[in-house]
């Protein structure tokens, strides 16, 4: 029997859209534009002390990247 | 051996050019340099990067990964029975690996680090390698534990040059522990491993083993 490997997205798979798929604030998807690493507002990074739910806007503002150290101005919104 | 590398590529930069897809090896063949085509070597020396980097670091790692389950047997039996340790264990195991130990930058503009001060231009030996075992980030950084979280290595480098592959990485990695972990019974070193002799992109040599499989 094999062993189940999670079949979640590669960032690059995942594209931005446009007039479907509307999330609300706290369930959005936000995209590093220099590594692709997602920040998923309903995961939020638990182990940076980031609850589930917390919407991209009420990061602090020097927040970054956790893969790459890119500022959170240069993040593109997923799921629009 | 950049002439077998030259042939090969040529072959792929002709290809990629009349049939551009979504892919590296196209972003590669069509890139430009300040609006001017790449010369042939610079070219071909990202595509010898892309495909090295892309094996050398992941089989390092892994091999690194299967001589530390060799040596903690304890460490095994922790994934088998839960599973959902696994990607912290790839985590880890990059940590632990380094398998890039160093780059050499050289400084964007003048900076005092620590009262060190380093001026525009100067060239800088950055050893991941140490940062990885910085006990200022770290607890315990010559202890292997794949659940340490956050992980705030740097084995893919960090800013603007972050590795390329991260991604393509983890999820090798993950995918063939996910794999190999359920059917692995045991591993245990059958003889002395051995480091490769690199100062650059570095990695066992050999990881002799001994093991039962399902």
């Amino acid at each position: 029997m094999r062993a189940e490997v999670r079949a979640d997205p590669l960032p690059h798979e995942l594209t931005a859209t446009t007039g479907r798929d509307v999330k609300e604030p706290g369930q959005r998807r936000w995209q590093c534009n220099t590594c692709s690493d997602i920040y998923d507002e309903a995961h939020g990074l638990p182990e940076y002390g980031i609850g589930p739910g917390t919407r991209f806007e009420d990061l602090p503002d020097d927040w970054v990247c956790p893969m790459c150290g890119t500022p959170k101005s240069d993040f593109t919104l997923l799921d629009e | 051996m950049y002439q077998e590398f030259k042939d090969y590529y040529e072959a792929v930069i002709r290809d990629r050019r009349a049939c551009p897809r979504g892919d590296v090896a196209s972003l590669i063949a069509n890139g430009t340099v300040n609006g001017c085509p790449m010369d042939e070597r610079a070219m071909v020396s990202y595509y010898v990067i892309a495909s090295t980097a892309g094996h050398d670091t992941t089989s390092a790692t892994t091999a690194m990964s299967m001589w530390v389950l060799a040596e903690q047997p304890q460490l095994l039996a922790k994934l088998k029975e839960n599973p959902a340790l696994i990607p912290g264990f790839v985590e880890e195991s990059i940590r632990w690996a380094t398998p890039v130990q160093q780059f050499v930058r050289s400084a964007a503009e003048d900076y005092t680090l620590r009262g060190q001060r380093i001026a525009k231009g100067d060239l800088l030996y950055l050893s991941y390698v140490s940062a990885n075992r910085d006990e200022e980030v770290f607890e315990d950084p010559f202890e292997f534990r794949p659940e340490r979280s956050p992980n705030r290595h740097i084995g893919f480098g960090y800013g603007g040059h972050v590795c390329l592959g991260q991604h393509l990485a983890r999820r090798e990695m993950r995918a063939f522990w996910e794999e190999l972990v359920p059917r692995l019974q045991s591993v245990e070193m059958a003889d002395e491993g051995r480091m490769a002799e690199s100062e650059f992109v570095c990695g066992p040599k050999s990881v002799p083993i001994r093991f039962r499989m399902n």
